[in-house]
């Protein structure tokens, strides 16, 4: 069972990020939801397993936070990714934006996905209705990334 | 010295087993010494190390990163998460 602020081996869950991120000086809100698609180069999925070093996976989240905070002067970010197995259309990772205006918090919100593709050491098998399962090609960790 | 290695994604498969043991009579090895002998015992590896990194104790470390006995060592593929 993991419960951390920033991986978690549950369903996600809007509300509580919401609350968590209430900021009456903000005018925009952009929410991103990661769901599990039913397809990958034309392969029917039936499901998709996440794993993460959890430890440093929640030390670079709360970075690329950090980072969304002071490159785009958004008021509040608050990522989560899951871990565990997850079927067709659930959330696989959720991220909160909120902004005085809605350029910053597009930008930053688009910011934090690609820096979790990147940067983030979380590894996803996709299993196939076929009954067979593979792990999906990624992107090589750089050392300074991480520091 | 010992040093608990644990394999993460394909690497898991691939090796057969979520973590090995590494036991050597002597001090002083690197990640790229470590590198190395998981190679030896593990063959399948040799393909595969070119786009890994080492995490030492929850810290990616470079290549000369000097290890000391009880650390532990992830071995990251490249990543796939979002």
């Amino acid at each position: 069972m993991r419960m951390s602020r920033w991986i978690l081996d549950t369903p996600l869950q809007l509300e509580p990020l919401l609350a968590e991120t209430e900021d009456p000086a903000s005018g925009a809100l952009v929410i991103f939801y990661g769901t599990v698609r039913n397809e990958n180069d034309g392969q029917p999925v039936h499901s998709m397993t996440y794993e993460a070093h959890a430890t440093l996976a929640e030390k670079v989240l709360a970075e690329i936070e950090q980072e969304a905070l002071e490159r785009f002067g958004v008021r509040r970010c608050r990522i989560q990714h899951r871990i565990g197995t997850l079927q067709l259309g659930e959330t696989s990772v959720l991220i909160v934006v909120r902004a005085a205006h809605r350029d910053a918090a597009y930008r930053a919100s688009r910011y934090a996905i690609d820096a979790i593709k990147q940067r983030a050491p979380i590894w996803k098998e996709e299993h196939y209705i076929s009954g067979e399962s593979r792990y999906l090609d990624g992107v090589p960790l750089q050392q300074k990334d991480i520091e | 010295m010992k040093i608990h290695v644990v394999f993460y994604g394909r690497l898991k498969q691939d090796v057969g087993a979520k973590t090995a043991e590494i036991d050597l009579a002597q001090d002083g090895l690197t990640v790229h010494d470590l590198a190395g002998l998981l190679e030896a015992r593990y063959p399948v590896l040799r393909e595969r190390l070119g786009g890994v990194a080492f995490a030492v104790n929850d810290t990616i470390v470079a290549d000369d990163y000097c290890l000391r006995d009880g650390d532990e060592a992830a071995l990251l593929p490249p990543v796939s998460g979002g």
